[in-house]
């Protein structure tokens, strides 16, 4: 298996950095030629790894967050997203359906879920106080194959 | 993002269009939750038809729609047919909360 391509993008932790982080995803994708499912998986899964970075890792501090995307010959796509925040204490706590450390906002604790689904593996590597990388993979094709 | 309100009967037509991510969100919420608060419906049908994007921030967008629903008596139904937006609401189990409408008949009879 080998790299056929790759790109880093680095933006500070502002919500309005959301959508530039998935569209620009989405277009690095595209020399892959994903089916409309396979972006829209992709797009929500990048969405939702990133809203965490900044809500969670940050909150509301400003830092950096780091998207990266690995493209290999196998027409696998490998995805990471890393923040330099306050980090998760407990991360199978966090990953479980519905739990959220932020009951009153807007989000519904689904984040790590809607990855897990969309994606077909998701890695959490976390510090508490160092920060949080988050690495998914999807094999595009896989669906329709 | 955009939200438009529509009202006929006391059923309080919220339809989205745009993208509804966690930063769009923040301000639908306020918009809805004060719009919610203002009138005396019976019904809110959220339509998702005009989105071209949501993820996981629409799930806490309309379960807190739920919410205010319930304080004021009224009941919330949901028209989309995206399947991957249907996926994260089932992940959720927001059908629990409110109704899932899946086809532009059952919208009909609800809404002229």
């Amino acid at each position: 298996m080998e790299i056929t391509n790759e790109m880093r993008l680095m933006f500070l932790s502002k919500s309005e950095n959301e959508s530039f982080a998935r569209v620009t995803a989405a277009a690095f994708i595209s020399q892959l030629d994903p089916t409309v499912s396979e972006l829209v998986e992709i797009k929500t899964a990048v969405s939702e790894a990133v809203s965490n970075a900044i809500i969670h890792g940050y909150d509301g501090t400003v830092g950096i967050v780091t998207l990266e995307m690995r493209l290999f010959d196998t027409k696998i796509v490998e995805i990471s997203v890393t923040d330099s925040g306050k980090g998760i204490a407990d991360i199978e706590k966090a990953k479980e359906p519905l739990f959220t450390t932020k009951e009153n906002e807007e989000r519904a604790g689904m984040g790590f879920t809607v990855m897990e689904t969309f994606m077909d593996q998701l890695n959490v590597e976390s510090e508490v106080g160092k920060g949080t990388r988050i690495v998914m993979k999807k094999y595009l094709d896989a669906e329709h194959t | 993002m955009e939200i438009r309100f529509s009202e006929q009967e006391r059923v309080l037509m919220i339809a989205l269009f745009g993208e509804l991510d966690h930063h769009n969100s923040i301000t639908a919420r306020e918009r809805i939750d004060l719009k919610l608060s203002t009138g005396s419906y019976k019904k809110i049908i959220y339509s998702l038809s005009g989105l071209s994007f949501m993820d996981s921030s629409g799930i806490g967008l309309i379960a807190n729609g739920c919410k205010t629903a319930a304080a004021i008596g009224a009941v919330v139904l949901v028209y989309t047919q995206n399947e991957k937006y249907l996926k994260m609401f089932q992940l959720a189990k927001l059908n629990e909360l409110c109704r899932m409408i899946e086809t532009e008949k059952e919208l009909n009879t609800l809404w002229k």
